[in-house]
């Protein structure tokens, strides 16, 4: 017996997660398929009726605009997010005085809750008391910067705060992974007499790949998940032009008692992720293999 | 073994403590917890008048407040479904609590109401707002109106013209209140308070008729008549009127910028006045109430009723909901409820003296002027047309849409949600 368990030690630690795991992950997405495909209002309904609801989904104004928004959003957040998090890394990694100071200052953002991040851009963005009340207080009468309340701007203040946010992140696993180059290379790139953007550009950034990797798919998941953001900032407004799939599916699941609808637009949602993460993911591997 | 015993000694504290929990409490001393959403100054005083009602007769209040009514409702009906509703619920007259009612999830409130005569007592639009089948399903504790306007008094001593009472004054004297220096138009750019906006706009542009045959009745020659596009073409026109710092504002502080005189002009239901009351300004010296522009003939009503979900007990009322339910319908209560929150009672019964000059045009429309009230959408129509408008309304004020498109939009908004 006390054999049997400890060679089988391995399976039966794993065996409670991965019950949890088949039921609470597995079990879920496939009662979520389901109601999908019914007529579920306010009680789930398990009559199948086949593709009403994802009818009724793309046939509704909302839906389009939270789903597009998405496709501005993600984009846009990533790579801003990787754009200044690699510069930030970079700069920090020429061996700045203050080098601590300035971690910390730019990991700061990622340690508050998206709530608090969204709540204080709003007060930032408000034209009636944010910048836009500053620069005009400054002199400026003619300055306007009211992306908060335009409905074709507000889905880029989500951009803004977020990328605050995130950069942090991005920075401090970029700077780990350029302090994992050696310094040999650094030397030998030297003595070779290559300028040092090109190191940068042809040497130094190939090598950190599975940083990418890693930022990518970190920043991904929380575009998906990206709720509070909208909720603190936004409130999915004005009217729902700043609307992301997740709020969208909130409402109607939640509020509205269309749980059916409500799991069609969650269905989209996790086949889009699976449309973009695992092409990507496949390369990435065989990349490595 | 003391490890046993200890596990032992835990275990039996364990099976005290369930034993505990099914030793069922004394008649009305249960805790009646209750679902609400007063959380505003002026709700939560008059929160405070129902509570101490309630424990004065002895009932034991438990609170459970969810900050607006969407975020409360959905944790109501959350609890409802998931088996462990709380003994009482507020919520909204009409077609939504009567939905519920049918699906058979509330408590039968006819005993109380027999006894109590409220056939004799509640106007009879609101009766049949919490009837089904001749079985009442709620208790009304205050009657509110949506179509009214709240100005700030001295804004328009300052720029001394009279308070619009029709949109198109609105919009002729509008440049002047800016040119002012004022807010012509106070809103709170969130998507229930646009749509109450968009229903007085609609009201007070459509008339009485109209409004009830496009958003009572549902009537599709009536939505397919121009009358929408003006509508849509006058809500559009109160845009360029709000100030930038609208967006996400709740309505309280929305009430605030009159208070404060910085703004003129404020289209809220009377909860509003709440605000005002709690504040001790006074209608008249400090600010002005009048139905909203266009609509003085008629009366957009609501109401704050609380429906009681059946327990384990099945469709008798624990004693805690049967107390309460008689304890809201007390005319002393409602009166004084009333005078705190800005609505007014829902018994004809109570005595009218107390209320101030708004109330007093509020109780004449409810009681004298009854064949013109109308049932606000929350009441009149099923909650999917009610989003349908909602997310119509709010996409339509904050876009460049045109009133034609809007309409366009509506009219297949409200067919979908049917479907």
């Amino acid at each position: 017996m006390y054999r049997w368990i400890c060679r089988r030690m391995n399976i039966l630690v794993l065996a409670p997660t991965l019950v949890a795991m088949i039921v609470v992950y597995y079990g879920f997405v496939a009662i979520t398929i389901w109601i999908s495909l019914t007529r579920s209002a306010a009680v789930p309904n398990f009559t199948i009726v086949g593709g009403y609801q994802y009818a009724k989904l793309f046939n509704n104004d909302r839906w389009h605009v939270a789903y597009t928004n998405l496709f501005i959003f993600g984009p846009l957040l990533i790579g801003c997010s990787l754009l200044i998090g690699l510069v930030l890394a970079v700069l920090i990694d020429r061996d700045v005085r203050g080098e601590t100071l300035f971690r910390t200052i730019f990991l700061y953002p990622y340690a508050l809750s998206q709530i608090v991040t969204g709540l204080a851009w709003q007060w930032i963005l408000n034209p009636a008391y944010g910048i836009e009340k500053l620069v005009h207080d400054l002199g400026f009468a003619s300055f306007k910067f009211d992306w908060l309340i335009n409905s074709n701007r507000a889905i880029y203040t989500l951009v803004i705060a977020g990328t605050w946010q995130a950069t942090g992140l991005v920075m401090a696993l970029f700077l780990a992974g350029l302090r994992g180059i050696d310094g040999e290379l650094w030397k030998a790139a030297r003595v070779d007499g290559i300028p040092l953007f090109q190191i940068y550009l042809r040497i130094i950034l190939p090598m950190l790949r599975p940083v990418f990797l890693t930022a990518i798919v970190l920043l991904s998941l929380s575009v998906i998940r990206c709720f509070d953001l909208v909720v603190a900032l936004t409130q999915g407004g004005p009217g729902f032009a700043s609307d992301l799939p997740s709020r969208f599916m909130f409402d109607y699941t939640f509020r509205r008692d269309q749980l059916g609808m409500g799991a069609a637009s969650a269905v989209v949602m996790m086949t889009t992720v699976l449309v973009i993460v695992i092409p990507y993911l496949y390369t990435e591997v065989k990349h490595k293999a | 073994m003391r490890r046993r015993n200890f596990l032992c000694l835990a275990v039996c504290v364990a099976l005290l403590g369930l034993a505990a929990t099914n030793i069922r409490p004394v008649a009305a001393a249960e805790p009646t917890e209750v679902i609400h959403w007063w959380t505003s100054g002026g709700e939560s005083a008059a929160l405070k008048v129902l509570v101490q009602a309630f424990t004065a007769d002895g009932g034991i209040w438990v609170d459970s407040p969810v900050a607006t009514g969407d975020a409360a409702k959905t944790v109501a009906r959350t609890r409802l479904f998931g088996g462990e509703p709380p003994q009482a619920m507020m919520w909204q007259p009409g077609r939504q609590l009567l939905a519920m009612a049918g699906e058979g999830v509330l408590a039968d409130l006819t005993p109380v109401a027999v006894a109590g005569n409220w056939d004799g007592v509640l106007p009879p639009l609101l009766q049949a707002a919490i009837k089904l089948d001749g079985k009442y399903y709620a208790v009304p504790t205050d009657i509110h109106g949506l179509n009214w306007l709240w100005a700030s008094k001295a804004v328009f001593d300052k720029i001394g013209a009279p308070v619009p009472t029709t949109w198109e004054a609105f919009n002729q004297l509008a440049p002047k209140i800016k040119a002012a220096g004022y807010i012509p138009l106070a809103l709170g750019g969130q998507a229930w308070q646009e749509t109450l906006l968009f229903f007085d706009v609609a009201l007070g542009v459509g008339g009485e008729d109209y409004y009830r045959r496009a958003f009572v009745q549902q009537d599709q020659a009536a939505l397919d008549s121009d009358t929408l596009v003006a509508i849509f073409s006058q809500f559009k026109k109160l845009k360029e009127w709000v100030d930038p710092a609208s967006q996400g504002r709740d309505w309280n502080l929305t009430a605030n910028l009159i208070m404060s005189d910085k703004a003129a002009l404020f289209i809220m239901g009377d909860w509003a006045k709440g605000e005002f009351v709690n504040a001790g300004k006074v209608p008249g010296k400090d600010y002005i109430c009048q139905l909203a522009p266009g609509t003085a003939d008629t009366y957009l009503f609501s109401a704050d009723v609380w429906a009681m979900p059946r327990g384990k007990q099945g469709n008798t009322l624990s004693d805690g909901q049967k107390l309460l339910a008689e304890v809201m319908m007390k005319p002393a209560l409602q009166e004084k409820l009333s005078l705190v929150k800005g609505s007014i009672p829902p018994r004809s019964d109570v005595p009218t003296d107390k209320f101030d000059a708004c109330a007093q045009v509020a109780i004449h429309q409810v009681t004298r002027n009854q064949d013109h009230m109308l049932p606000a959408a929350d009441v009149a129509l099923p909650s999917a047309v009610v989003q349908a408008i909602t997310d119509t309304a709010t996409q339509f004020f904050n876009s460049d849409t045109t009133p034609a498109m809007g309409a366009t939009q509506l009219r297949k908004a409200i067919e979908q949600a049917a479907d």
